[in-house]
């Protein structure tokens, strides 16, 4: 056989791995739940495509939807209005601190969501710093804790394609007879509408596809298409209601995802001129566009903390003690906040474990860009098209049982294996880069030199991806402690993760309850947060090499 | 037959050095994949970088070296396993003119003390005069 046979044979080898786990773990369990809801047969109502029709038109289901694309816009919309002044307070000028800003802002979207559901309950909740507001368990809430999550989105996205925008080009349309109104909407607005578009795109889908946010924030009257997913099977068992909206929310991602995929920003290929110093007008407008996202950003991470300090009498560390013994008797967790904290530690390295192995190995599949590459790159990438919920329900309904002779349902490892779902996309995403960026001559040299295609691996594709490899190992535990959306279905009861733990204390009433869940919130937020801002040490010593 | 296995020896136009590994352990490379002890290997490269004008910086980082001094240990690299035949692709293109004409010279010199056989590819007439016993042109893949 000639070599490169020998090579392609070797490949589609290590290929069978990822595409293994990804037939088995998400192809197999989303397909089944999308041919479930349109395709069975249902004895009450005739064919399946009626039955489907039937729980399209319920009038719960129209309002979920409506409710989804509402929260949705709006959200977007906020996000959007607090994100461009800020985008343009962090990217078009130099000051001291801007930078340290920045990371501020981007903070919130690397929580867990339960942590920011919890901390906006603990905001606005009657007995929070505003409950008196009265806006617990109303939409202005939720809209509030998405705006709080993509706000860093905006500012990333717009910020970034604003800084590498030339000021000279305004400039220069001011000196052809602009006023500077006429400028910015002439000149500076089209060149950033791409990028507007794209980051309101992304916002969108993160928006629509948001659950644990909704589940905890909208209390019973607030239902989105993903909760009520979640209902459908937790309350009313009606599994086919739980498959039909799935397709709605499948379709919704693919929207989203289409338009997010058409504006993709382009890289302006003008210089980057130095950002310049604010003058003294400048400065009050940099302070009236941070101060609110400071203010929505601050106020519920000051209120969780807060709550989870305060007792029955003053302050003290009661509730976190309350962590490490015996559950309440009020609420519905058996056992105690540290058993699902080391469940969740648990569950985490083995997610981490499975992520790893397959992201490394995918990446290092497609590094080389082939057609096959391009296959298997978009297979893992599918999963970030489907949300979380959707996911847990596949697993749910497929996998809770014997599968080749391993009973998944009775072992815990549905739980880490939905979690390596949700991280690998993300994974794999961060990977594929450092992997194209080593240079193939490298290898080439390394093969004269007598390695073999695994001592090439070995040593040479192995220590330059270090770093790089080490990141996203990271950030996929991080994401697989806070994970919420697939773990809420997979979880056994007597089995919860400290996210499942949290959202449960949260839906009971009691000081207690709630105070145990931010006590716990806090810490899962440390924890994660710690981990990302390692993460990104990790990532940003890359490529200081040659 | 695999690359890894042919014996043959290749000096890449732009180096190729790896940038994670040191100059020392770059010339190592082969020897290590060719199962040589450590002893040995250190006694080697100490003389490889010696030969090619380098004695004292198998310490250092490659991306700490000027151009010629990296085309020098990528030379060094190549050698070390002692290949049956070493091709250089354009070894001295990358250099400037001054630097190239020393090293063409000092190359020759290397591979004839090594006593390796040696290919080399160059678009410059006069190197090829300068490094070859034999030269040989070629137009559109044709010898002429």
């Amino acid at each position: 056989m000639s070599p490169s046979a020998a090579s392609t044979r070797l490949w589609w080898v290590l290929a069978a791995v990822p595409v293994a786990f990804l037939t088995l773990f998400f192809l197999w369990p989303v397909g089944a739940v999308l041919a479930r809801g349109l395709l069975e047969a249902d004895a009450g109502t005739g064919s399946g495509i009626a039955a489907a029709l039937e729980v399209l038109t319920r009038e719960r289901t129209v309002r979920a939807i409506l409710t989804t694309v509402g929260l949705a816009l709006a959200g977007t919309a906020g996000s959007l209005g607090l994100g461009l002044p800020a985008a343009w307070a962090l990217s078009r000028f130099r000051w001291r601190g801007a930078r340290t800003v920045r990371a501020l802002v981007t903070v919130p979207f690397v929580l867990p969501t339960i942590v920011v559901a919890a901390a906006f309950s603990a905001l606005l909740s009657r007995s929070g710093l505003l409950g008196a507001w009265g806006l617990d368990q109303s939409a202005l809430a939720i809209v509030a804790a998405l705006v709080f999550f993509n706000v860093s989105v905006v500012v990333r996205i717009v910020g970034g394609a604003w800084e590498s925008l030339s000021p000279r080009m305004a400039d220069a349309a001011r000196t052809l007879g602009a006023g500077r109104a006429t400028a910015w909407w002439r000149v500076t607005m089209p060149a950033l509408r791409p990028a507007i578009t794209s980051a309101a795109a992304v916002v969108f889908l993160f928006c629509s596809t948001s659950f644990a946010l909704v589940l905890i924030l909208g209390g019973s009257r607030i239902r989105t298409v993903e909760t009520e997913i979640y209902l459908q099977v937790n309350q009313f068992l009606d599994l086919r209601a739980a498959s039909v909206l799935a397709l709605v929310q499948v379709v919704f991602v693919g929207l989203a995802l289409l338009v997010s995929a058409r504006v993709r920003p382009r890289r302006a290929a003008t210089a980057v001129e130095r950002a310049r110093a604010p003058r003294r007008a400048e400065w009050v407008g940099i302070a009236a566009a941070l101060t609110p996202v400071f203010l929505l950003l601050a106020a519920p991470v000051y209120a969780l903390v807060e709550r989870s300090l305060r007792t029955a009498d003053g302050y003290g560390l009661d509730h976190y003690a309350a962590l490490f013994g015996e559950p309440p008797a009020r609420s519905t967790l058996p056992v105690p906040v540290w058993e699902a904290a080391v469940n969740s530690l648990v569950s985490a390295v083995v997610a981490t474990a499975i992520a790893g192995v397959i992201g490394v190995l995918t990446a290092h599949l497609v590094a080389a860009r082939t057609r096959r590459a391009g296959l298997l790159e978009a297979l893992v990438m599918l999963p970030l098209g489907v949300s979380a919920v959707v996911v847990g329900l596949g697993l749910l309904l497929t996998l809770n049982r014997n599968v080749l002779g391993v009973d998944l349902r009775a072992s815990w490892w549905l739980v880490p294996i939905a979690q390596a779902m949700v991280a690998l996309p993300l994974m794999v995403r961060a990977l594929v880069p450092a992997a194209r960026a080593i240079d193939p001559g490298l290898r080439a040299a390394a093969a004269t030199l007598g390695a073999s295609p695994w001592r090439v691996w070995l040593r040479v594709d192995a220590p330059l991806l270090r770093s790089a490899t080490g990141a996203s190992v990271a950030f996929a535990f991080a994401i697989a402690m806070g994970e919420f959306g697939a773990t809420a279905f997979v979880a056994r009861p007597d089995r919860p993760t400290l996210p499942t733990a949290i959202g449960r204390l949260l839906s009971r009433p009691g000081l207690e309850n709630v105070g145990m869940a931010f006590a716990a919130s806090v810490l899962l937020a440390a924890v994660t947060a710690a981990v990302m801002l390692a993460s990104e040490r990790l990532r940003t010593t890359v490529g200081a090499e040659l | 037959m695999p690359v890894h296995r042919r014996g043959f020896g290749l000096v890449f136009q732009d180096g190729q050095l790896f940038p994670h590994l040191s100059v020392g352990a770059n010339i190592a490379f082969g020897l290590e994949m060719a199962g040589m002890g450590r002893a040995a290997r250190t006694a080697r490269v100490a003389d490889l970088l010696d030969m090619v004008g380098l004695a004292g910086l198998g310490d250092r980082g490659v991306t700490e070296l000027s151009g010629g001094q990296r085309q020098r240990v990528a030379l060094a690299r190549s050698l070390a396993p002692r290949p049956r035949l070493l091709a250089l692709d354009e070894p001295l293109s990358s250099l400037d003119a001054n630097l190239r004409a020393r090293l063409a010279v000092e190359v020759r010199d290397i591979l004839h003390a090594e006593g390796t056989t040696g290919l080399v590819v160059t678009h410059d007439p006069a190197e090829a005069q300068v490094m070859a016993h034999r030269v040989l042109r070629m137009s559109d893949g044709h010898l002429l």
